[in-house]
């Protein structure tokens, strides 16, 4: 290579294959240089594991995983584990890295996972019949010395901690020594709200920087809670999880205080009646994603004005129209992404009316709605991305495609239809060949929703425009 | 500096190999290098030396700025939604479209300069170089000899297998 990528333009490149593990180990592999560098991308997160994959490939991965950080403990702890049977041999071979502490997410539950992937897997310990009360105590021998290492050698940025089915004694590992420099940067937390109030208000008091805060609620709502959120000081994303009759009004007051900071907001669940009136504080709120089955009381919320709101999602069930085009009229005006599942012409209507800066929608339209979709192209200029269902009850998927040509604006390239029933070969390339002939040119994502692959004329079709530039992407979702 | 400010005055940029071009400062301030250096020394007649970047390299580096000339700053901020983004627009992925030596060039350019976007582009790019390859295709791609002994290489695939795809 003439022109040799130094670490830190290598470190960059290899930031956006973050998450993409087959990549990073092919980067590896390749010299020392890109192993350096890309070892550090790699462990940054090695938790977030496949687990609905087969229990024998899982043994595998967990076994593996479990290895290199069980050989990457301090000599004390290893003797420790060996002595008491909680490992089978004692290598004494270093690790090549200290990968540890190229950690920056700790994930409570799955080192348990891990462990019990491993240990109640029968090739582990052969020769041992051990009882599930003394492989339980061997698992928190390892979690408590493999805490106490990530403690000791590296900084988190992300702590996801909530209990597991056993409900097993999780060693309080924010007492070990070095807790306090670990914990004190994180930016993001993922929790159960029964975790110990203990230990929810220790973390208060030694981390105030929590950026992101993911809270699942459970049927205890520990004090503590409260004490760490108020304690932060630059909350800027929350996500609340619930279900059934949980309580989260609870932590309402402490949310009062990061009302100015706030500018995420998700709340997910089923069918829960708490009320959604503490949004209206969050003024400064940017993206406001709500999903519910069904909810009626957004009423409290139609005439408030979020200035600065530019993404809202519904994701299950909506409002009543006449309450969400009220809102709309309020604070379509800087709304960039909107995202609807639910069919109401007049709602569509008040879309082009209130929302002209949109870049990104979906919502549903029936047939004979094709004059609408026409007037929100029209209407919406700005608009990238569209997402519609269509077939049976739906707009038929050569008018769509035809109207997407005809009347899409300037900027528009990504299409995503549900519900996508197969085109006969003729009027996806009289599509495609519209497309090509539009004044201005940006190549098409398409992407199509649909359980059944493409048939190859169409395959054909697709990669020949592919080539000539016209499709830049074609994928199944 | 804004471009309200400085628009219609230039500065002198000089490659290493001593070729000079005159840019709208604006333009140059793309470069939070050149935009830090030019709000320090003020208006001067005297060129600034790039001693990093050719004149091939720099000619092509202007002309992605001339195109962003309007584009907002990036903010620290955009830090994860940059990266989770790896789409790249259409003129960016036509401009990125060179010989694999001026697709390096460009991104030690855009990291000696501090042009942010640019060297998210250029590194999203080789990425995507990367996706999919094994090891050995990535060598072959990138021309880069393997230094790892045998020994060294087992236990690096042995400790990270974990992570191989099967």
């Amino acid at each position: 290579m003439p022109n040799k990528l130094p670490a830190d333009c290598l470190i960059e490149i290899f930031n956006y294959l973050d998450g993409n593990k087959t990549a990073l180990y092919s980067c590896l592999l390749v010299n020392r240089l890109w192993c350096e560098v890309s070892v550090r991308v790699l462990w940054r997160n090695i938790w977030d594991l496949k687990r609905k994959i087969s229990p024998s490939y899982r043994f595998g991965i967990s076994s593996q995983i479990l290895n290199t950080l069980i050989n990457c403990l301090p000599k004390e702890s290893k003797d420790l584990l060996y002595k008491n049977g909680a490992i089978p041999i004692l290598t004494s071979k270093s690790p090549l890295f200290n990968y540890a502490s190229f950690c920056k997410v700790l994930s409570i539950l799955d080192i348990n996972l891990i462990l019990d992937d491993v240990f109640y897997n029968k090739k582990y310990f052969k020769n041992q019949k051990s009882t599930t009360y003394t492989l339980l105590n061997k698992n928190n021998m390892i979690a408590q010395e493999i805490l106490k290492m990530f403690m000791k050698q590296t900084t988190m940025k992300k702590l996801t901690y909530y209990s597991d089915f056993y409900d097993r004694n999780i060693p309080n590992f924010i007492n070990f020594s070095g807790a306090k420099d670990c914990l004190k940067n994180l930016s993001e937390l993922a929790c159960g709200s029964n975790v110990h109030s203990k230990f929810f208000y220790q973390l208060s008091q030694i981390c105030h920087h929590i950026q992101s805060l993911d809270i699942t609620f459970e049927e205890i709502v520990s004090d503590g809670l409260q004490d760490l959120i108020f304690s932060q000081v630059s909350l800027k994303s929350l996500t609340l999880k619930i279900q059934d009759y949980d309580d989260y009004s609870v932590i309402v007051p402490s949310l009062t205080s990061h009302s100015l900071t706030i500018t995420k907001l998700v709340v997910q669940g089923v069918a829960s009646y708490e009320p959604l009136s503490f949004i209206s504080g969050l003024i400064n709120l940017q993206e406001l994603i709500i999903s519910f089955d069904y909810r009626d009381d957004f009423e409290e919320i139609q005439n408030i004005n979020f200035t600065k709101l530019q993404i809202l999602k519904f994701i299950n069930g909506c409002p009543k129209a006449e309450i969400l085009i009220k809102f709309l009229e309020n604070n379509g005006k800087n709304l960039k992404e909107l995202y609807i599942d639910k069919h109401n012409n007049f709602l569509n209507l008040a879309i082009s009316k209130f929302c002209p800066n949109l870049k990104s929608l979906y919502t549903r339209f029936i047939k004979n709605e094709l004059k609408t979709l026409r007037i929100i192209f029209i209407s919406c200029q700005q608009l990238e991305s569209i997402k519609i269902r269509s077939g049976k009850t739906y707009l038929k998927c050569d008018e769509v495609l035809e109207t997407v040509t005809k009347y899409s604006p300037k900027n528009f390239h990504e299409l995503r239809l549900r519900n996508y029933v197969k085109l006969d070969s003729k009027d996806l390339e009289s599509f495609f060949i519209g497309w090509k002939n539009r004044k201005v040119q940006k190549s098409l994502s398409f992407i199509i929703h649909n359980n059944n692959e493409e048939n190859i004329e169409n395959m054909k079709i697709i990669e020949k425009y592919k080539k000539l530039g016209i499709i830049k992407k074609f994928e199944f979702e | 500096m804004t471009s309200e400010s400085s628009e219609g005055k230039k500065v002198t940029l000089k490659s290493c190999d001593d070729v000079e071009f005159k840019v709208e400062i604006p333009v140059a301030s793309r470069s939070i290098l050149l935009k830090n250096m030019i709000e320090d020394v003020g208006e001067t007649d005297q060129s600034i030396p790039l001693p990093n970047v050719n004149e091939k390299v720099l000619k092509k580096v202007l002309e992605w700025c001339q195109h962003h000339v309007n584009d907002p700053q990036p903010t620290n901020d955009d830090d994860d939604s940059r990266r989770r983004n790896t789409e790249i627009d259409d003129w960016d992925q036509r401009f990125l479209n060179v010989e694999q030596d001026m697709l390096f060039e460009i991104i030690l350019a855009a990291n000696y300069l501090d042009i942010k976007p640019l060297l998210d582009i250029g590194c999203k790019t080789v990425a995507n170089m990367i996706k999919g390859k094994s090891p050995e295709e990535i060598r072959n791609t990138f021309n880069i000899v393997n230094d790892f002994t045998p020994e060294e290489e087992e236990q690096i695939r042995k400790e990270n297998e974990w992570a191989e795809d099967r």
